[in-house]
């Protein structure tokens, strides 16, 4: 059996002009549960897509449990469940007739059909609304039915194109525990998010953007790269506070959160913190206290970002 | 194999659920086909035409009688008064207007050449056309008429003169009925929007909602998807086929003289065409409203160079040239020799390779396209 269930090396491709991924490698392990984060347009749905042999990559090989996309497409499909980030069922058929629909096309046995379709429907808690047409599920529904479908065929793989998106917290939080049952019954899974607060339920992730990964490791492997430090900042006058920042800092660094400014000083301000506030102070804007706080992953995002972008600016 | 049996049961399943889908196909045709069974005739009837004698002779008198005894004419009187005639002509009272002069009987009888005045509403040129053609057969039969009583006042003249005696006899539709004639060219285009029109847009219905990249993650081939997809509607066009067809012998008469086998077999080679088609716009378009202007503009094209309303004959040089390349104006032909001739495949094998190869050459090209756009 092969180490990894996702093996991807230099993959390239391109819309146009448009890169949308710049030679991306990934090593995903059996098993795991990998968080792919990143905003939108960050490649993530490109990746998902060629990883599910819906496009062919301009260049650069993908193997998913050792088996070559490219050569044999028709064996991947047998083994990996896709679930595409739009809702992609028929709404005119019930969940029912969905259901048994992919069963019939991915050929499953009559005889395990039953139960199979019973289990998953009972795991998400569909099983209620078996004759209902899909079209008039909840969002959050919606996304069950979809990963029910996706999961019909017990696939030892599943992708999962930002399968949260869109749908209400209390939904999040069920489907992520669905997720994680899964997990434990031994299916690797691969999924995009958005969301940084979901990124730590992954064992691994990888941060991606512009086509290109900017890290990658576990949540915390990821945030420990971060360079700089995070400050709080209080006050009486947040928005004041906030604005006067923003004119020493970038705006990107500077945030309100809450009771306090929050900001995020992955490079070394010109001049030292003591001298900011000191600033502000002198502009007649009070602060009560600076602490220093644990950066979170969208920090380091930013941070990974401003540095490529200046990695970048430097060689052109 | 199993599998396309699945998407073509699913398919059924979709289309008998949508209401609207049902009337599109079931209700619609049938009331285009007897709307437009009556509506579209190239007779003219009733055709309004106004006499304006200024000779009040018995001559003029007889030949106006000629005119209303025609029973595609609708004679009207006209108060005999110098430009008497215009005014009803603008206001559309009639489409013709003959106005005979006062010296008309004498002129006649002393040879010096009568003339007859016709006026013509030539707005709609066709009818103006008929209209035309009518009262100039009235007018030929009258002079003849005319001639034959003098020269049997001098019968020696009369034995040396033959007059040439046209004997008409009109085969394959004796009673010349237009819907005979348009009967088989409506089946023909309720076909091809079963099957092109629909195809493509349930296609590019799956495009849009997801369900086909959700389709090719499945072991299915694409091959197997377009099977899946194109199968339910060439059984539902044919259905439809059958319906409009046992419809328009039953109520309009139309007689069927051909073998009922032989048009299944070139029906389905025309769906073959038309599924290839409605494949192929499915892959230029990403929406469904793209999809319906596209085959509009395919079927609007095709029907105009059907000869359905037009004859080909009449048409330019290189338009003809391009109407050989429209397999609507094959069906059309096979359809109306089938229907009204009788004919068999000695005869209809032309139209027969025509329609094969283009709908191979075109079922091939949009299975090509089709994979591409989707792997």
């Amino acid at each position: 059996m092969p180490e990894s269930a996702i093996s991807v090396v230099n993959l390239q491709k391109q819309y146009g002009q448009t890169p949308a991924l710049n030679s991306v490698s990934l090593e995903i392990r059996q098993g795991e549960m990998f968080g792919l984060i990143g905003p939108d347009g960050a490649g993530k749905t490109t990746l998902m897509r060629i990883l599910s042999s819906l496009m062919d990559p301009d260049a650069g090989e993908c193997r998913l449990l050792g088996i070559s996309v490219k050569e044999h497409p028709e064996k991947v499909r047998r083994v990996i469940g896709y679930m595409p980030q739009r809702f992609s069922l028929y709404p005119d058929l019930t969940v029912g007739e969905n259901l048994r629909f992919f069963a019939d096309l991915f050929g499953v046995p009559r005889l395990d059909r039953q139960k199979r379709t019973e289990d998953l429907l009972g795991f998400a808690r569909l099983s209620p609304f078996i004759k209902r047409r899909a079209g008039r599920l909840s969002g959050g529904m919606k996304q069950k039915l979809a990963l029910c479908c996706a999961l019909i065929h017990t696939p030892r793989l599943l992708i999962l194109d930002e399968p949260t998106t869109g749908v209400d917290p209390v939904s999040r939080r069920e489907f992520w525990e669905i997720l994680k049952a899964l997990k434990d019954q031994g299916v690797t899974l691969l999924v995009s998010t958005p969301y940084m607060d979901e990124a730590q339920r992954c064992d691994r992730i990888a941060l991606i953007h512009k086509g290109n990964i900017l890290a990658e490791g576990s949540a915390l492997e990821v945030i420990a790269r971060f360079p700089g430090k995070v400050v709080a900042v209080f006050g009486p006058d947040l928005p004041g506070l906030a604005g006067w920042f923003k004119k020493k800092l970038r705006s990107e660094q500077v945030q309100i959160l809450g009771d306090r400014v929050r900001l995020n000083l992955f490079t070394q301000p010109r001049v030292s913190m003591d001298e900011l506030c000191a600033g502000a102070e002198d502009a007649g804007i009070a602060i009560d206290a600076v602490d220093e706080v644990g950066p979170g992953l969208e920090d380091t995002f930013i941070a990974l970002v401003a540095g490529k972008e200046e990695a970048h600016g430097a060689i052109g | 194999m199993n599998k396309i049996w699945y998407l073509v049961i699913k398919e059924l399943r979709q289309v008998m659920r949508d209401a609207n889908m049902l009337r599109v196909i079931f209700v619609v045709p049938l009331i285009q086909l007897v709307v437009l069974g009556y509506a579209i005739t190239t007779d003219i009837k009733n055709l309004d035409i106004l006499i304006c004698d200024f000779d009040g002779s018995s001559t003029s008198r007889e030949l106006i009688e000629r005119f209303s005894h025609n029973e595609y004419l609708t004679v009207r009187g006209a108060p005999c008064k110098p430009n008497a005639v215009e005014p009803h002509l603008f206001r559309g009272e009639a489409v013709v207007a003959l106005v005979i002069p006062m010296d008309f009987e004498r002129d006649l009888v002393n040879n010096a050449k009568p003339e007859i005045q016709i006026l013509i509403d030539g707005q709609n040129s066709n009818t103006g056309a008929v209209a035309l053609g009518y009262c100039n057969r009235i007018l030929l039969e009258f002079m003849q008429d005319v001639l034959e009583k003098r020269l049997i006042r001098t019968p020696a003249f009369a034995r040396s003169i033959q007059f040439i005696q046209p004997v008409s006899r009109v085969w394959y539709n004796p009673e010349l009925k237009s819907v005979y004639y348009m009967i088989p060219g409506i089946i023909s285009i309720l076909l091809t929007i079963i099957t092109m029109l629909l195809t493509s847009l349930s296609i590019v219905k799956e495009k849009e909602i997801g369900t086909l990249a959700q389709l090719m993650v499945t072991p299915l081939t694409s091959a197997q998807v377009i099977a899946g997809k194109t199968i339910p509607f060439a059984l539902l066009g044919l259905l439809e086929m059958a319906i409009a067809m046992t419809f328009g012998v039953l109520w309009f008469k139309v007689p069927i003289v051909g073998s009922i086998p032989l048009l299944a077999m070139l029906s389905a080679t025309y769906i073959l065409t038309s599924l290839g088609l409605g494949i192929f716009i499915s892959t230029l378009v990403d929406t469904q409203q793209q999809a319906l202007f596209m085959s509009w503009f395919f079927l609007v094209t095709f029907i105009l160079l059907s000869g359905f309303f037009y004859p080909i004959e009449n048409m330019p040089g290189w338009v003809q040239v391009i109407t050989y390349g429209n397999p609507l104006r094959y069906f059309i032909e096979i359809l109306r020799e089938l229907f009204l001739k009788g004919a068999g495949l000695s005869v209809l094998w032309g139209e027969l390779f025509s329609l094969l190869g283009m709908g191979a050459g075109i079922f091939i090209l949009a299975t090509l396209r089709f994979h591409k756009r989707t792997a």
